[in-house]
C-alpha cells in the first residue's frame, strides 16, 4: 500500500501536529513514513501544511506531487491544495468550505462545530479530523494505533488531555 | 532497535553530539534553524558547550579556535550564512584544522529564500573562499543520513585534518523520517599538533601565514599529498540497479532520492534506468561514471541548479557517451514524475544534449 496525504489548514489549526502524529503511529505499527511540512509562515492565521507518504515499501520522494488525500481545513487551503488530489482520491473538508469542482470526491463534514459543540475544545478538532480520516482508511489504518500515539504525546500533560483527545477521535470515527 | 521519528536537521546535530562533538557556534538561519535550537536544548546535558554567535563570521572564527585547541567542534548555516563563513573555511583548510560545517542549501543568489535549492554546489566542492584547498563535501539524503554522514565527517576530519562540510539542503533538512540512532563513538585519532598547553614540551603553532619562501609551498604540497590520498581512499556513492543499465541518472542529495523513485517508474515500463547518487560531491565519483558510461547510451543529471555537478560528470563521462540536463532553479524542486519525464523524453530523443557552455 502507499498513501499520500496533505493535511492542510490555518496556522494554529494544528494540522502540523496532526500530519506527525500520523506518521507516528504509522510508524510504530512498523510501516514505511516520511512528514515533510511547510517552514515558511505557520504562525498562527497562516497558512501551513505537510506532507505525509505511508507506504509498505521504501518512500522516495517526501514531496507529494499527486495525493490520494487531502485534508482541508481552510478555503485556502482547500484552493491551493484540490488541484492535487488525484481522480478517485478524496478530499477532507469542513462543512464551511465553498466547494469547487474538481477531479476527486469531496467529503464534507461539520468538523468546527462538531469540534465546539460535543467536544467543548476547538484546539482538538485535528483529532476529531484525524478519527474521520482513520474511518475512511480502516484497510491499512487501525485506531488503535493512534490512540496510542495520542497517548504517548499527551500523557506528560496529564490524562485528562489524554481522555480529551481519545474522545476527540472516537468522535471523528463516527462522523461519517 | 527502535527508530525514532526525526527531523533531518535534529538527526544532523544528534549525530554529531554521538560523534563527541562539545561544541557548537551558530548564527540562526531558515531552513537550518532546527540545528542551533536542538543543541542548546542538548549540548547542556552532554556536557557541552552552545554559543549562539553575533554572526557567520564570528561562529566560523569560534570553531576556528575550538579546532586549533583540538576539539570536535560544528558550526552548521544555510546559502548566505555559507558564503560569510568563506574566508574562515580558507584560513582552517590552510591551517589543517578538523572540524565540522554544514550548508543546508536555500534559494539564491543574495538573500533569495528559503525554499530547497543545490545551487551552491560550485562554492562547496570548487573552493568558495581562496587558494588551492578542498574540504570534504558529503551529501545527505535523507534523515538517516543526516545522522550518519556527520558522525564519518567527523572521522573524516579528524583522519585527514581536512574541513568537512555536510551539504543538504531545504527538503532533507526540513524531512522527517524514522532514524535509528547511533550509539556515541569515543573519538581515537591522537592529535599531536593541538594547542593544549605546551608545559613539558615544544609549543604547537598553529597557521596559514608563512613570510618564508618555503612555508606556503610545503604547506600547499602537504595538502596536495593529502586530497590525492582522500580521492584514492574516501569516494562514497549510492548505486541502484546499474548492472543491466541503459541509461543512467545522476543526482544528489533530495534529488538523488525523487530520482530513485524516478528509476522505479522507468523499470515498471520496462526502460532499464539505472542511478549514480554521488554520498562524497568532494572527492567526486569520477571513476564509476567513467566506468559506467561506457555501458550506457545516455546520462541523465538533474540537479536545483542551472547546472553545476553535471560539470564534473561530464569531466569523468567525457565523449563516451551524451550527457543530458534538468534544473530546478530557485526554490522549485524536482518530483519523481518530473525526473521519470525527463527520462523518457530523453529515451525518446527529444531532449539535446548538454554542452559545455
Amino acid at each position: 500500500m502507499k498513501e499520500q496525504v496533505i493535511i492542510s489548514g490555518f496556522g494554529g489549526q494544528g494540522v502540523l501536529s496532526a500530519g506527525f502524529l500520523l506518521a507516528e503511529a504509522a510508524m510504530h505499527a512498523g510501516l514505511e513514513v516520511t512528514y515533510y511540512p511547510s517552514y515558511g509562515a505557520e504562525m498562527r492565521g497562516g497558512a501551513a501544511n505537510c506532507h505525509v507518504v505511508i507506504a509498505d515499501q521504501e518512500i522516495y520522494s517526501p514531496v507529494i506531487s499527486v495525493a490520494d488525500t487531502l485534508i482541508a481545513l481552510s478555503q485556502q487551503a482547500f484552493e491551493k491544495f484540490a488541484s492535487l488530489v488525484r481522480g478517485g482520491g478524496t478530499i477532507l473538508a469542513d462543512k464551511g468550505v465553498k466547494v469547487i469542482d474538481v477531479a476527486a470526491e469531496v467529503v464534507a463534514l461539520p468538523f468546527e462545530e462538531v469540534t465546539l459543540k460535543e467536544i467543548g475544545n476547538i484546539r482538538v478538532l485535528n483529532t476529531v479530523v484525524l478519527g474521520t480520516y482513520a474511518a475512511l482508511h480502516k484497510g491499512w489504518l487501525k485506531k488503535e494505533w493512534l490512540v496510542e500515539a495520542l497517548t504517548h504525546k499527551f500523557i506528560s500533560k496529564g490524562q485528562k488531555v489524554v481522555d480529551l483527545n481519545i474522545k476527540a477521535l472516537e468522535r471523528g470515527y463516527t462522523l461519517l | 532497535m527502535t527508530k525514532l521519528l526525526m527531523k533531518g536537521n535534529e538527526a544532523m546535530a544528534e549525530g554529531a553530539i554521538r560523534a563527541g562533538c562539545r561544541y557548537y557556534f551558530g548564527y540562526p538561519i531558515t531552513p537550518q534553524n532546527e540545528v542551533p535550537a536542538y543543541f542548546a536544548k542538548r549540548m547542556p546535558e552532554v556536557g557541552g558547550v552552545f554559543v549562539q554567535a553575533e554572526s557567520e563570521t564570528a561562529s566560523i572564527n569560534m570553531v576556528y579556535g575550538a579546532a586549533a585547541a583540538g576539539a570536535r567542534v560544528m558550526t552548521t548555516t544555510s546559502s548566505p550564512g555559507y558564503s560569510l563563513m568563506q574566508e574562515g573555511v580558507s584560513y582552517l583548510a590552510g591551517a589543517r584544522l578538523p572540524c565540522v560545517l554544514a550548508n543546508v542549501q536555500r534559494g539564491g543568489p543574495g538573500l533569495g529564500n528559503i525554499a530547497a535549492s543545490q545551487a551552491d554546489y560550485f562554492q562547496a566542492t570548487k573552493g568558495g573562499g581562496h587558494g588551492d584547498y578542498h574540504v570534504f563535501v558529503l551529501a545527505p539524503a535523507s534523515a538517516q543520513e543526516m545522522m550518519d554522514l556527520t558522525m564519518l565527517a567527523f572521522e573524516f576530519s579528524d583522519r585527514y585534518r581536512v574541513p568537512a562540510l555536510i551539504l543538504a539542503d531545504g527538503i532533507v533538512g526540513q524531512m522527517v523520517e524514522p532514524v535509528e540512532v547511533r550509539d556515541f563513538v569515543t573519538p581515537q585519532v591522537e592529535k599531536p599538533w593541538a594547542l593544549t598547553g605546551a608545559a613539558g614540551r615544544e609549543p604547537n603553532v598553529v597557521r596559514s601565514l608563512w613570510l618564508d619562501d618555503e612555508g606556503v609551498p610545503r604547506n600547499n604540497d602537504l595538502l596536495q599529498a593529502t586530497y590525492d590520498a582522500i580521492r584514492l581512499q574516501e569516494v562514497r556513492y549510492e548505486e541502484f540497479l546499474t548492472a543491466d543499465a541503459d541509461y543512467l541518472i545522476v543526482a544528489y542529495g533530495s534529488t538523488g532520492r525523487m530520482a530513485k523513485g524516478a528509476v522505479r517508474m522507468a523499470r515498471q515500463q520496462g526502460l532499464r534506468v539505472g542511478l549514480i547518487r554521488p554520498i562524497t560531491l568532494w572527492p567526486f565519483p569520477y571513476r564509476i561514471l567513467q566506468t559506467l558510461s561506457a555501458q550506457v547510451k545516455g546520462v541523465f543529471v538533474c540537479e536545483m541548479s542551472a547546472g553545476q555537478m553535471v560539470e564534473d560528470v561530464a569531466l569523468a563521462v567525457g565523449d563516451t557517451v551524451p550527457i543530458y540536463f534538468r534544473g530546478e532553479l530557485g526554490g522549485r524542486m524536482f518530483t519523481d514524475a518530473k525526473i521519470y519525464e525527463g527520462v523518457v523524453s530523453m529515451i525518446r530523443g527529444g531532449l539535446q544534449p548538454w554542452q559545455p557552455k
